[in-house]
């Protein structure tokens, strides 16, 4: 597949600070990929250095095969959903979504269609006349997309377009813009901070922090195989402990951490005895009860001190008995969580299901 | 502050909390609704001369009311073509003080926090020289040997001075300098309510600079530029020291004939009638700038 948008070690310094550090990805045709970090993390200045809002201080960006550092905005083939939407109040609907075509000078009636189709695909069909400030939250989100697509661009770019939805709203946005973009086959790039959001609509994830990318994965693999700590900590829950390995035999390794609890995980290549390492395991793979299975492995004594409901789900917060603390996340099957406060537990888990991140 | 302002309300209780507004009250009857009622009253007195003020102004005093002044107004070519002028003076002041005021104020905006303050800074230093000053500055730029007509002659475009006061394209330019400050204001306020993302999303969409000036930040300034059509035109109107002092005699507004009036002729009654018909110009000319832009406004 070739890829649409190339981002060959793009750098942006901004005086003396450095908010994109030597950052280089492709996006495939079709492909949506999130820029996924904290704020400052450089996430926002990559996609505005994309459009052209910003200039590169070095590197390369390529849209369409093409080498576009001394493009204009305007020249470059994009289209940019920005977080306020930034309709134009003076406008109308169908002049905000038929925008990028007037430029282009196509003529009237051939604009006129091209609004309608468009307009259908978003679902927004009938509102043509109205203006911005007349529109509900959702769908001047759903105009901003039409506006954004509608001359076909090379690349979608997509700048935090649904903050400003409430939470119910933000979720079913999510879906449809995915299948949307899916549908009209575009190249996108998604700049969040959310990272439910960047689960459900990416094809692929870059996880960023201070200008650089940690990882770029698949989301499953950036869930299940976070390679840094700071991965891991950024995507879902996580319990996080640092020790030393004190054994490797047949692929497993055995990681002695705070309160010399020892622990079993896959070992990776390049691991040795008396490597200090990081062990991560997502609280929903830990299994909880009042008595562990007679061949579990990783089996940790403690109690619980604290039950979050959350209707579907239980987490418990457990203090071992060596010290550590753990939360634990337990789908609920009747209608209360199974264990409760102050309740004596033991925690158990598979070789496979902890991971050595560096 | 705050607290014992408080203080003062919880003492004065709710319904006599009007009573703080006494001494603007006062002042504002005493020299402001007074003269003006009293002047209302002279615009109706008989002239006979002599002191200028007319016999017996007294308001209720009989005989001594009259049409006369009214009558001559707006029979006498005099006085309407000088009403004529004066709208139209207001007009071109107007519309080319807004111009010039969008131009400046555009560079304002466009410009980097320290040009900024540098050209803002230019605009308002003006008005904090008086009136006549500004004037005769103006005289010394613009006058038979002025700085502009020593440059031009020394570079040979020109051969003799070039004739800049004491005609249309003087008073003009004298009375656009004293209203441009307020206009840039206004329109630079404006420019900078607009969200830059507009912008950036109208060169996303394929808008080049000065397409996306008339497509985005002209339509949405329009606002300011009513305005300042309004307050120009006012001024423009109102203008005394820029005819009076840069003028001639052609081209003297209704206020300039105020001042000639009472001062010179000292017929307070005439004066007083140019004065509120000026006033009552103003107003009607206003209500129909209101209703003008309202239908603008609905349409878009």
């Amino acid at each position: 597949m070739k890829p649409r948008i190339r981002v060959v070690n793009l750098v942006k310094n901004f005086g003396s600070f450095t908010a994109v550090d030597d950052v280089s990805f492709d996006v495939g045709e079709g492909e949506l990929i999130s820029l996924l970090g904290p704020s400052g993390c450089g996430k926002t200045t990559t996609l505005r250095c994309i459009g052209g809002y910003e200039t590169p201080t070095s590197g390369a960006i390529e849209i369409g095969g093409e080498r576009v550092n001394d493009t204009p905005i305007h020249k470059r083939e994009i289209g940019m959903m920005f977080q306020s939407y930034a309709l134009f109040p003076h406008k109308t609907v169908e002049d905000n979504v038929g925008f990028a075509l007037k430029m282009r000078g196509v003529d009237k009636a051939k604009r006129k269609e091209e609004v309608g189709k468009t307009m259908e695909l978003v679902d927004m069909l009938g509102f043509e006349k109205r203006y911005p400030s007349q529109l509900s939250g959702g769908q001047r989100q759903r105009v901003a997309l039409a506006r954004a697509i509608i001359h076909h661009p090379e690349v979608l770019l997509l700048d935090e377009p649904l903050a400003n939805l409430d939470r119910k709203l933000r979720e079913t946005m999510r879906v449809e813009l995915k299948l949307i973009q899916e549908r009209v086959n575009i190249s996108a790039i998604l700049v969040t901070h959310d990272q439910e959001e960047a689960l459900v609509m990416s094809d692929r994830i870059a996880v960023m922090e201070g200008g650089k990318i940690h990882q770029l994965d698949r989301p499953a693999d950036i869930y299940n195989k976070p390679s840094t700590k700071f991965v891991a900590n950024f995507i879902g829950e996580t319990n996080f402990l640092e020790g030393t390995v004190t054994g490797l035999q047949n692929g497993a390794a055995t990681v002695k951490v705070e309160g010399d609890i020892e622990i079993d995980v896959h070992a990776h290549d390049g691991l040795h005895v008396g490597s200090d390492v990081g062990v991560t395991v997502r609280p929903e793979r830990i299994n909880i009860g009042k008595q562990a299975a007679a061949d579990a492995s990783n089996v940790i004594d403690g109690r619980i001190e604290f039950v979050t409901y959350l209707g579907s789900i239980a987490n418990y917060r457990v203090r071992s008995e060596a010290g550590p603390i753990f939360q634990v996340m337990q789908p609920i099957v009747g209608q209360q969580a199974s264990l409760s406060e102050g309740e004596s537990v033991s925690m158990w888990w598979s070789r496979d299901t902890g991971l050595i991140v560096d | 502050m705050l607290a014992s302002f408080g203080g003062v309300i919880s003492r004065l209780g709710r319904d006599r909390l009007f009573l703080l507004l006494a001494p603007v009250v006062l002042f504002l009857l005493v020299f402001f609704l007074f003269p003006f009622v009293t002047l209302f009253r002279i615009s109706f007195a008989v002239n006979e001369g002599g002191s200028g003020f007319g016999e017996g102004t007294l308001f209720y005093e009989a005989g001594t009311w009259t049409l006369a002044n009214y009558i001559q107004f707006f029979t006498d070519r005099f006085f309407t073509d000088m009403a004529l002028f004066t709208i139209q003076f207001g007009i071109m002041v107007g519309v080319i003080a807004t111009f010039v005021s969008y131009l400046l104020a555009y560079q304002i905006y466009r410009s980097g926090p320290l040009m900024k303050s540098v050209l803002l800074l230019a605009v308002i230093l003006p008005k904090f020289t008086n009136i006549i000053v500004l004037m005769y500055g103006l005289l010394v730029v613009f006058g038979r040997s002025g700085l502009v007509n020593d440059f031009l002659l020394w570079t040979g475009i020109i051969n003799e001075p070039l004739q800049m006061l004491f005609n249309l394209f003087g008073v003009l330019l004298g009375e656009t300098i004293i209203v441009m400050p307020y206009c840039v204001l206004v329109i630079v306020a404006v420019l900078h309510s607009i969200d830059d993302a507009l912008l950036e999303a109208a060169e996303g969409l394929g808008a080049s600079r000065a397409r996306a000036f008339f497509e985005v930040t002209l339509p949405l300034s329009l606002p300011a530029v009513w305005v300042s059509l309004l307050l120009a035109f006012m001024w423009g109107v109102g203008a005394f020291a820029s005819p009076y002092l840069l003028g001639n005699a052609d081209l003297y507004t209704l206020s300039v004939e105020v001042d000639r009036q009472v001062n010179w002729r000292l017929n307070w009654a005439m004066g007083s009638t140019i004065a509120y018909v000026l006033m009552a110009m103003i107003i009607v000319l206003m209500y129909v700038y209101s209703r003008l832009q309202r239908e603008s406004g609905a349409r878009s």
